[in-house]
């Protein structure tokens, strides 16, 4: 996985804090364990209003759903491109019933060649 | 639809998903069209939420569909986590080419919920300082955090599409808000 340290947009100068980052409890109550009453301290609180505000804001961005006219752009691009192709086909040897015959045969015919060159 | 989660189990939605690629692979194109519909939402959201620009994330959904309709047949396992993974690192591409300083979503033509043009003015800058905020994380913090906030996934269903530990992402999550908490507290706080 990319190294979270450097990232390709990597802040241009470190991060300075205001205030202390979440506490755990605050972090719990982000990830969804713990309820808002358990924020103890006005810190937790205070950051706990921002989230509120934040999350607010991303749950707008995840009302938005794909425009109508790329869905539709993706299937007209697929009509320009060949069929897709199959995928690759197993290299491997399989055992079907005529191989097992014919190898059998083989086997059989080999051993009486040498049964009867033995014998003679 | 607020999440990628389908209302079906995830065994029935691959299975469902793998009768679909069937028919592909046999030379029904039309029928890529159904996985088209089924996760462009989530993967389109995902793509906005780390590049920042609508057109980007078009730009990166088409290609990336098109990529998994060519290699539709090297598909093993889950076809929303493979076509999720095509999107992610088309992302981490771009990213890695272009170093944004603002991000605009001045093309949003989506419908306004708020009440007052004051509130929605409000609600804009600090949506726009948000993306701001979001585009200065490293991309491993950056794809965590929306994901989590902006695309509601749960931990257990980001670590199977990301194939990491639940605890790595917690931990990524939780630096990346350290991170926009300070970045947004001296101006909301």
């Amino acid at each position: 996985m990319t190294d979270e340290t450097t990232g390709a947009s990597a802040p241009d100068q470190p991060i300075r804090r205001k205030t202390p980052p979440a506490t755990p409890m605050v972090q719990a109550w982000l990830d969804g364990e713990e309820t808002r009453d358990h924020l103890a301290t006005a810190d937790e609180q205070e950051t706990a209003e921002l989230w509120t505000r934040i999350n607010s804001e991303a749950a707008q961005l995840r009302k938005r759903n794909t425009p109508i006219h790329v869905q539709s752009r993706i299937l007209n691009s697929l009509t320009d491109l060949p069929a897709v192709p199959d995928p690759p086909a197993e290299t491997g040897f399989k055992l079907t019933t005529a191989t097992a015959v014919i190898g059998g045969i083989v086997i059989l015919a080999i051993g009486a060649i040498l049964g009867f060159m033995l014998v003679r | 639809m607020t999440t990628s989660a389908p209302s079906v189990e995830p065994a029935d939605q691959a299975d469902a998903d793998q009768e679909i690629i069937t028919r592909v692979l046999a030379g029904s194109k039309d029928a890529f069209g159904v996985l088209i519909q089924r996760y462009s939402d989530p993967l389109y959201r995902h793509a906005l939420g780390m590049t920042g620009s609508p057109d980007v994330a078009e730009d990166i959904l088409q290609a990336s569909f098109i990529k998994a309709y060519q290699h539709l047949g090297e598909v093993r396992g889950r076809f929303d986590a493979w076509v999720f993974r095509i999107v992610a690192n088309s992302c981490k591409d771009w990213l890695k080419n272009i170093r944004r300083t603002h991000v605009s979503y001045e093309e949003d033509d989506q419908p306004s919920s708020f009440s007052t043009p004051e509130e929605e003015m409000d609600r804009n800058e600090l949506r726009t300082d948000l993306e701001y905020a979001l585009a200065r994380l490293p991309e491993s913090l950056r794809e965590a955090f929306v994901m989590k906030h902006v695309e509601g996934r749960s931990y257990e269903e980001m670590a199977v599409l990301l194939e990491t530990t639940v605890g790595a992402l917690k931990m990524r999550v939780h630096r990346a808000r350290e991170s926009l908490q300070a970045l947004l507290e001296e101006k909301y706080a």
